[in-house]
């Protein structure tokens, strides 16, 4: 039985400490490009091996008593030791389908930021590469952690590194140095919040504990029994907490800043990956351990995913420059995330007792999450052809360009391409989760499922107007005639984005059946209103 | 009792001995071989850590000296079980007449107290090699160790008092030691008249308990306070009072206007002492004040130290956003750290709840102590190398001095509080145990306070990572000293994080003698 969560998490560690060893920066830039394909392969053989693991086979060691191996029965490739015993403190890991797709896209991403940096890093070498597969063990972490003390551990050792990165390898004109800070302080003042959410579910519940499984409802343990004041509390904790990082307004202004000043690839994993965080943790955490809570205060925070979807959008389409444009993008469709798990906590005691309607709110959850997938491949796709076009004209002014679809037009094709995904063109990945969001918000959360259409059409406006025709139509200037079109890494490195672009757009069902076998398990909790 | 009682207090008395050994050489060698006197110092505090921890794990004291006790061998098996035996007094009476105790609390702080003693010798070395009356400086040093560890132990009016003023003698000399440095003399004369101040306002509290209740005695204090409800004003004012006194050691707002000062101007590892040392110490006696004293007066106690360490933390991390002398902005996370140590203080609930104020108090000191030593390390090892202080000269220090520069990020991310580090673990439970005491509100601006201080932390990280270096830069090296301290530090700054139950169980060494004494 191989522990593959543990090697999944850690290889990128080892990976980190060798690289500060090597001696130079070549050997490093190889050394970890191949090492980052280790837990790539792993996460592949694992997600495609996951079906089989089937209790009682689910678990490759447990030293927790048998109550873990009932509680987690729906995770497989489980690990479970006592860490801290005095007060109930266990590495505890596990995957199902809701988070080992998106363990697969860290690991993908991880390894293409890699490949695509090691061509246009060149100062201070060494850092980035052991800073870079650093990040990675806080995302994957994250993702596999089922005791909310390692939780919370990985949710924070994510942070450092992306500040480094902003921070020195940000240009200088983007006030590296301000958005590593704000990125920093704002996610860290979330998650302090989460913090004494997770001790208050420890100190609550009966018998105490922090394990995740042990914590959701139907468990026969209700931490909070009917104290509605304490219990709102500690979901507030954790909703500012996810609200921050993923980020929902009005808590997202450090995303912006951030975004613009990373460099490429500490974009691509903003996005692809670290505002994920906080997505999986409404639907790992509020959904199964909050229900009651969730349900009660779905409507608001509908509202305030459609104000995200639609501020999003028009914000975005105000923008002139491309990087802070994406940024935006990634407000919008990010508000879809948040709309599906909503719209799914809004069903009442009464309507989950109706097959129609837990029939919508899988759907949310499952296209809620889909969304975060494709929206990880998109917008990672679309930093890095920012990241391309900044290399060559060093400038990210929308209006200085014009032209480029013939000029060069593997670039156009391809900028074409991520565009319209982007944009929810039906084939293409980007549309199926908002889709199926808006599927199921239009039975819960009518009146802002009409309201976050909008968010769509803008969406398309600003891709089409701001994107598409500033950037590939018009008349090329003069100084843009010598451009190169992009070369052999670069088309390398978008390849795997784009072609899982048409695969999700087209067949979405080897994700999506994935991910339901976690969504049903999400709505039995659900029942326990 | 006999023999007995120098086995218990041995950490105390080597520590003694060694000190007034060191003093005297130095007087025969003349200032010489300072060198020597300092690796005698540094035998003499890793022997009584030694010896703490023998205390500390209960060892059978015949059995470990190998010498038959007879009928008291039978008396002290109480000890190894750790029952409320354990103590130990000046006087062989009962609990409530001792004068000075040695139990799991008290061994914390020996270790504690040894262990602060053995790291700031470690930046010591290379710092005193160029400076005068070295020799001095070790035997005076070793003496303020010695006090710190005494203070912890005192459980009379009349020993806090003596103690307190031991340990605050030694340090206002320590705090002067650049005898030709301006600055040094002004922080001394500083941190001199602030403390006697503090200490005539304890001393008058003391007299108002002493008054009231015609002893000395804590425990005895606490007996008479406790048995009639009229004392409760009288109870509130006097521990006021003596706050003064030990807020003074502790530096809580709003008596901690010395620590600035006092912290830029006195030679760099008395700073780091400073800053550790008396600190803990004051808690200590903090802890028996509130356990053995007032402690059925919960609802006064815990709103005067609530609001203590609300004034404290916020107070620290906001002053400290705007320092730019590292040694400053280090005092005033010192005072903030101080307000998070007193948050777990007025946790205190005695429910048997790992999160539980004394635990959580104990646990945060264990982190403190080792992440605030090894920041200090840095420091000296940068301002022995360049002089620099100033944080705008930090430029560049991952090129300079990449460990360094790395050990600084840890140790900084461990003051704010995030993991993986030994701070986030106290942070953990403090926060945990202000919850668990239904001070919830306290937890919310003990979090609040550490996001706050996260921006001072990395300001002086900003510049060693960010910023070029100077034109006329030097690699930075540092002795092996420095080395091993720093090594030590960072190790144990991972260790309490990856491995807590070891600590944890100190901790909670330290707390259970009040577990079973006020039950």
């Amino acid at each position: 039985m191989i522990p593959y969560l543990s090697l999944i998490t850690f290889i990128p560690l080892l990976g980190a400490i060798i690289v500060l060893f090597l001696p130079n920066d070549k050997i490093i830039k190889q050394f970890a490009i191949v090492w980052s394909i280790i837990p790539l392969i792993l996460a592949t053989v694992a997600w495609a091996t996951m079906s089989t693991w089937q209790p009682p086979y689910n678990f490759v060691y447990n030293y927790c008593g048998p109550a873990i191996d009932v509680a987690s029965a729906s995770y497989t490739f489980g690990e479970c030791a006592p860490w801290i015993p005095v007060i109930g403190i266990q590495y505890h890991l596990g995957a199902d389908g809701l988070s080992m797709p998106l363990i697969w896209l860290t690991t993908l991403l991880t390894t293409l930021g890699l490949f695509y940096s090691a061509k246009v890093i060149n100062t201070r070498v060494k850092e980035f590469f052991a800073l870079f597969l650093l990040l990675a063990v806080g995302m994957l972490g994250v993702f596999v952690s089922l005791d909310l003390f390692l939780f919370y551990l990985f949710w924070e050792i994510g942070l450092v590194p992306m500040y480094f990165l902003i921070g020195i390898w940000g240009h200088d004109t983007d006030r590296p140095q301000y958005a590593a800070i704000k990125f920093f302080m704002y996610t860290l003042a979330g998650s302090v919040f989460m913090l004494l959410g997770i001790i208050a579910l420890y100190l609550y519940s009966t018998p105490n504990t922090f394990d995740m499984t042990l914590l959701a409802a139907g468990q026969s343990n209700m931490p909070f029994g009917k104290d509605v004041l304490i219990s709102s509390l500690a979901f507030l904790g954790f909703f500012l907490a996810f609200s921050i990082k993923m980020p929902l307004f009005p808590f997202h202004t450090w995303l912006p800043d951030a975004h613009t000043a990373a460099p490429t690839a500490g974009s691509v994993i903003l996005a692809g990956i670290l505002l994920k965080l906080g997505g999986y943790g409404f639907f790992r955490v509020l959904l199964p351990i909050f229900p009651q809570v969730s349900q009660q205060w779905a409507f608001w925070i509908g509202v305030l995913a459609v104000i995200s979807i639609v501020y999003g959008s028009l914000v975005a389409m105000a923008q002139t420059d491309f990087k802070r444009l994406v940024a935006y993008s990634s407000v919008g469709h990010m508000g879809f995330v948040v709309l599906g798990f909503a719209a799914a906590a809004a069903l009442t005691a009464e309507q989950m007792t109706n097959q129609n309607y837990i029939n919508s709110g899988a759907a949310a959850i499952n296209g809620a999450v889909l969304a975060m997938i494709s929206h990880g491949v998109i917008t990672g796709g679309l930093f890095f052809l920012v990241g391309m076009l900044y290399e060559r004209t060093h400038t990210r002014e929308l209006s200085q360009f014009g032209g480029f679809g013939a000029q060069i037009p593997v670039y156009g094709a391809l900028l074409l391409l991520t565009a319209f995904a982007s944009l929810g063109l039906p084939g293409l990945a980007g549309f199926v989760g908002e889709f199926m969001v808006m599927q199921g918000a239009y039975s819960t959360l009518t009146i802002l499922a009409f309201i976050g259409v909008w968010g769509i059409v803008f969406t398309a406006a600003y891709f089409l107007w701001k994107v598409i025709q500033r950037i590939l139509l018009g008349s090329a200037d003069e100084r843009w005639v010598k451009l190169p079109d992009l070369k052999g890494y670069e088309i390398l490195t978008l390849a795997p984005l784009a072609v899982l672009m048409f695969v999700i757009g087209i067949f979405p069902n080897w994700i999506l059946d994935s991910i339901n076998t976690a969504t049903i398990v999400i709505l039995e909790y659900m029942k326990q209103i | 009792m006999d023999g007995l009682v120098f086995f218990y207090l041995s950490p105390e008395l080597i520590l003694i001995v060694a000190s007034l050994l060191i003093l005297g050489l130095d007087l025969l060698w003349r200032g010489k071989r300072a060198q020597t006197l300092g690796i005698v110092a540094l035998v003499a505090l890793a022997a009584a850590l030694a010896m703490s921890f023998v205390l500390g794990f209960r060892v059978n004291p015949a059995e470990f000296l190998g010498i038959q006790w007879g009928n008291q061998v039978a008396m002290f098996c109480g000890v190894c079980g750790g029952s409320i035996a354990d103590l130990l007094y000046w006087t062989p009476r009962d609990l409530a007449d001792a004068m000075y105790v040695s139990d799991n609390l008290t061994n914390f702080f020996r270790i504690v107290g040894t262990i602060t003693g053995i790291l700031v010798l470690f930046a010591s070395f290379e710092y005193m090699r160029t400076r005068k009356y070295a020799g001095e400086f070790y035997g005076l040093f070793l003496l303020a160790v010695v006090s710190l560890i005494m203070l912890a132990a005192s459980t009379s009016l009349l020993m806090i008092f003596i103690t307190l003023e031991f340990l605050s003698i030694v340090s206002y000399i320590l705090t002067g030691f650049l005898r030709e440095n301006k600055k040094s003399n002004e922080a001394a004369l500083k941190y001199f008249l602030f403390g006697a101040i503090a200490s005539a306002v304890m001393l008058y509290g003391m007299s108002l308990f002493y008054g009231a209740t015609g002893s000395l005695n804590l425990g005895e204090i606490g007996k008479v306070i406790t048995g009639d409800t009229n004392y409760e004003v009288l109870a509130l004012f006097a521990l006021g009072l003596m706050l003064a006194g030990i807020g003074f050691k502790i530096s809580l707002v709003p008596f901690h206007m010395w620590a600035p000062d006092a912290y830029e101007g006195a030679p760099t590892p008395v700073t780091m002492f400073l800053s550790v040392g008396p600190k803990v110490a004051g808690f200590a006696v903090l802890l028996r004040l509130i356990l053995q004293v007032v402690l059925v007066y919960k609802n006064d106690w815990v709103a005067l130290l609530a609001l203590l360490a609300v004034l404290t933390m916020t107070l620290g991390n906001v002053v400290a956003l705007v320092q730019t002398n590292v040694k400053r902005l280090l005092a005033y996370s010192s005072i903030a750290q101080a307000g998070y140590m007193l948050v777990g203080v007025a946790s205190i609930s005695l429910s048997r709840n790992p999160f539980d104020g004394i635990n959580a108090v104990l646990i945060y000191i264990a982190a403190y102590l080792f992440t605030n030593l090894g920041a200090f390390l840095v420091v000296i090892a940068i301002e022995n190398k360049t002089g620099a202080v100033d944080i705008s000269q930090y430029g560049g220090m991952i090129k300079r001095a990449p460990g360094l520069a790395v050990l600084m990020v840890f140790f900084m991310l461990s003051l704010a509080g995030i993991p993986p580090t030994a701070g986030f673990m106290g942070k953990f439970f403090v926060f945990g145990s202000a919850i668990n005491a239904d001070l919830g509100w306290l937890a919310v601006i003990g979090v609040i306070n550490s996001v706050i201080s996260l921006f001072y932390y990395m300001k002086v990280i900003r510049p060693m990572f960010f910023d070029p270096a100077p034109a006329d830069a030097q690699p930075i090296t540092y002795s092996r000293w420095i080395q091993a301290g720093l090594v030590i530090a960072a190790v144990m700054t991972l260790l309490i994080m990856l491995f807590p139950m070891p600590f944890y169980n100190l901790a909670s060494g330290g707390a259970y003698i009040f577990g079973v004494a006020m039950r």
